[in-house]
């Protein structure tokens, strides 16, 4: 075994240098946190039929709070 | 996660509950977990193998059939064939409750599982599955709470549907390695893809497209709200011009009436500290102003008796004039009175005369007949009496002449008036007073001016006069500006009204619109980086599970010298590679091998901790490769159950070869007449004391 990431450590890490490198990402505030809690609701939801509505609604949170976040800053 | 300790009551061939039921613990010394249960066909190794399934879900797969055709063991039988969950002895005992009870560690906590089923209190034998009440519990026994949703608890371990990744029986291993192979099973494909965590970037792709599609609807509304307030647009810009400029007139003013205000604060200073004079000159002024009120007064006053004199001299002539009149009146009254005596005399001599004649009576029709002599000169006197008295009275009613009579009387009538001599005197009593006021307050603006110098007086009117103009110029002002605000209130209303038809846009974005567009944006690079990661993801993932794959297959292979690696395309469709570079179809003894190779590299990539538990693991494999992969499974860092049947694995050596990496080994027997009991017997002991 090469390394012991698993796959959602590598995801999360692609996921998370991209976003950071996303300048229109970074200037209207969006965090790693913000990448890893749509990450984990996605994760959470993921076998869940019933739930994946859920998360479209919580992500759709996420996303307003950040747009907030960038009118309060 | 990982298992500490079994415990099973009642639980299929494992008759006994309470003290006599059957424990397997896991608790090994210096952190070692694993576990061999050794068990010939038909003694029990499946059922312990599924007292797991059951703990965690709740229900057990008829064996053979896998995880997704929804064919489960049934609850309670009364026969062995049925293959019931509740142990066939207590049930004949009716003792109708049969549980796993699991103690695990996962995260930093110690959690005690217990699932059990129990015969409803209305039900005295149990025949079919919904006989049973079922019961599911999780403390932590850190802190003796217990988990409020016990089985979502437990999907956020290992969902179900992930479960066969992790727990499987060396019998199907072949079949996996098909399945893997042929590309036939669709379901199995798609866990793959979960155990991967695919989901989370196909899903987050096709949430955020949704989003985006949700944002982009909203922020198509926006756009045409904000087109339809551009037609009010040009009316709301006049009126704001119109607003912005009063408003900084009358910001300016508020200045200007601050800086008057501060002027005449200077000026009231300087008469306060100039009392005397000041005073004096406002006592001059209220005085001369008392005087000017007063002279109007009695000017008005004279003008009054102007327009009354030229009446006075009717007032005084009245009384004569009415006695007068009063005595044209009486003759006026006379000769009237004169006329009608004449006007019944002739009518009483008409009556007289036909009296004589024998004539019917003018007014009441009566004849007189036969009348005496005397009563005729008796007649006849009266009658010549009548027309003496008639040629009197045609003498005295017209001296003297009525006509003169009349407009004599209507002469003097013009001459009379109502007017009353006494409101003359009035008005000039008043005149008087006014005019004494006058005297008297110009004797105490006499006084007053007397009181200071022509100079000090020169410098207070100075300054008095500053106040006034000072103070009437603060009024205009004021004036102007309360003038100005009510504009500005019309102007605000015309532009608020203009604001409301416009949605409140003021021809610019709202607040609500720019905030869809942030959120548009943002989403769209979400979005984006999560399809970019999906895409590269996907040959990632492959790429290394094809990577570990082929370590874990070329290190358990009896063919390395043949075998070069795995190949794994991107539908996981899996071939071995020799070293010539070509595929090789295997034997199924490499198959199991290859489908072993996959598990491991799937389950270790999916970042889920959850012993591998095995049943008959060694079936497909010969010896070699058998001993090689419990070498290999135990030597890595994850919890281990291997049940291998004894022709896998024969105790003796596996716990030669396997017991110092195990916690403990058990091995199934049987007892009981029929030998249908099966009990655990425990042969290497490594557990904690």
């Amino acid at each position: 075994m090469p390394d012991n990431k698993s796959s959602i450590d590598i995801l999360t890490e692609s996921l998370l240098s991209k976003a950071k490198k996303n300048d229109i990402l970074t200037d209207s505030g969006v965090t790693s946190e913000h990448i890893k809690r749509i990450i984990s609701i996605l994760k959470d939801e993921q076998f869940s039929e019933d739930n994946r509505k859920n998360s479209k609604i919580l992500i759709d949170k996420i996303l307003d709070e950040i747009v907030e976040g960038q009118n309060e800053s | 996660m990982q298992i500490l300790k079994i415990t099973l009551n009642n639980w299929q061939g494992y008759y006994g509950s309470g003290k006599k039921s059957t424990i397997i613990d896991v608790r090994g010394m210096s952190g070692k977990r694993n576990l061999i249960v050794y068990g010939q066909n038909t003694h029990g190794k499946t059922a312990l193998w599924q007292s797991i399934q059951y703990a965690f879900y709740g229900r057990v797969n008829k064996r053979k059939t896998g995880w997704e055709d929804g064919k489960y063991k049934p609850l309670v039988g009364s026969e062995t064939h049925l293959e019931p969950l509740l142990n066939i002895r207590a049930y004949e005992e009716k003792d109708f409750s049969f549980s796993v009870e699991l103690e695990f560690e996962h995260g930093d906590h110690r959690y005690q599982l217990i699932r059990s089923h129990v015969a409803k209190k209305d039900i005295d034998i149990p025949r079919q599955d919904r006989h049973m009440r079922a019961s599911f519990v999780i403390r932590n026994l850190e802190n003796s709470s217990f988990i409020p949703e016990p089985e979502k608890f437990i999907q956020s371990i290992l969902p179900e549907r992930l479960a066969q990744f992790f727990m499987f029986d060396g019998e199907r291993l072949d079949a996996y390695r098909k399945l893997f192979e042929e590309d036939r099973d669709i379901k199995l494909k798609e866990y793959i893809g979960h155990v991967l965590r695919m989901p989370v970037l196909v899903d987050g792709v096709y949430d955020l497209d949704k989003l985006f599609s949700s944002a982009k609807q909203k922020e198509k509304k926006f756009i045409v709200d904000r087109s339809k307030s551009a037609e009010f647009l040009n009316d709301y810009n006049l009126w704001k011009g119109k607003k912005d400029e009063i408003d900084e007139v009358i910001k300016q003013r508020e200045l200007d009436i601050l800086q008057l205000k501060d002027e005449l604060s200077d000026v009231d200073a300087w008469l306060n500290e100039n009392d005397s004079g000041a005073e004096a000159m406002a006592k001059i002024d209220i005085f001369e102003e008392q005087i000017e009120d007063l002279e109007g007064e009695v000017e008005s006053f004279k003008i009054q008796m102007r327009r009354e004199l030229p009446n006075s001299w009717r007032a005084i002539l009245t009384p004569r004039v009415n006695v007068r009149l009063e005595m044209l009146g009486t003759e006026i009254e006379r000769q009237e009175q004169e006329n009608r005596e004449i006007g019944s005399l002739e009518t009483s001599n008409l009556a007289l005369n036909n009296q004589l004649d024998g004539n019917p009576c003018s007014t009441c029709g009566h004849i007189h007949q036969n009348l005496s002599l005397k009563e005729k000169d008796k007649i006849h006197a009266q009658i010549i009496e009548n027309i003496n008295r008639i040629e009197t009275l045609e003498q005295t009613r017209i001296d003297p002449n009525p006509t003169y009579l009349r407009k004599r009387q209507e002469s003097l009538q013009r001459i009379t008036t109502d007017i009353n001599l006494n409101g003359l005197i009035k008005i000039q009593e008043d005149l008087l007073k006014k005019q004494s006021k006058i005297r008297s307050t110009k004797q105490l603006l006499k006084k007053a001016m007397e009181k200071i110098t022509s100079e000090a007086r020169g410098r207070v009117q100075q300054f008095l006069s500053e106040k006034t103009k000072l103070t009437k110029e603060i009024g205009r002002v004021e004036g102007d500006q309360d003038a100005d605000k009510k504009l500005q209130q019309e102007y605000e209303s015309k532009t608020r009204s203009l604001l409301e038809k416009m949605g409140g846009s003021a021809g610019k974005k709202t607040r609500a619109h720019l905030n869809i567009e942030k959120k548009l944006k943002i989403t769209k690079e979400l979005r984006d980086i999560w399809e970019d990661v999906r895409e590269h993801h996907s040959e990632a993932m492959r790429s290394k599970v094809e990577e570990h794959s082929s370590d874990v297959f070329m290190d358990l292979t009896n063919m390395s010298s043949t075998y070069s690696r795995l190949s794994i395309k991107p539908n996981f469709e899996i071939s071995i590679i020799t070293k010539k570079g070509k595929r090789d179809a295997g034997s199924s003894g490499q198959s199991a091998l290859v489908a072993y190779s996959i598990l491991d590299a799937l389950t270790q990539m999916s970042g889920i901790h959850f012993p591998l538990i095995i049943d008959t693991p060694g079936r497909s494999l010969d010896d070699d490769h058998v001993m090689g992969l419990f070498s290999y499974l135990f030597n890595t860092d994850r919890q281990v159950f291997l049940f291998p049947e004894g022709k896998e694995l024969k105790p003796d050596i596996g716990d030669e070869k396997f017991g110092s990496n195990c916690a403990a080994t058990y091995e199934i027997k049987k007892s009981g007449d029929d030998g249908s009991d099966s009990y655990i017997e425990g042969r290497i002991k490594n557990l904690e004391t």
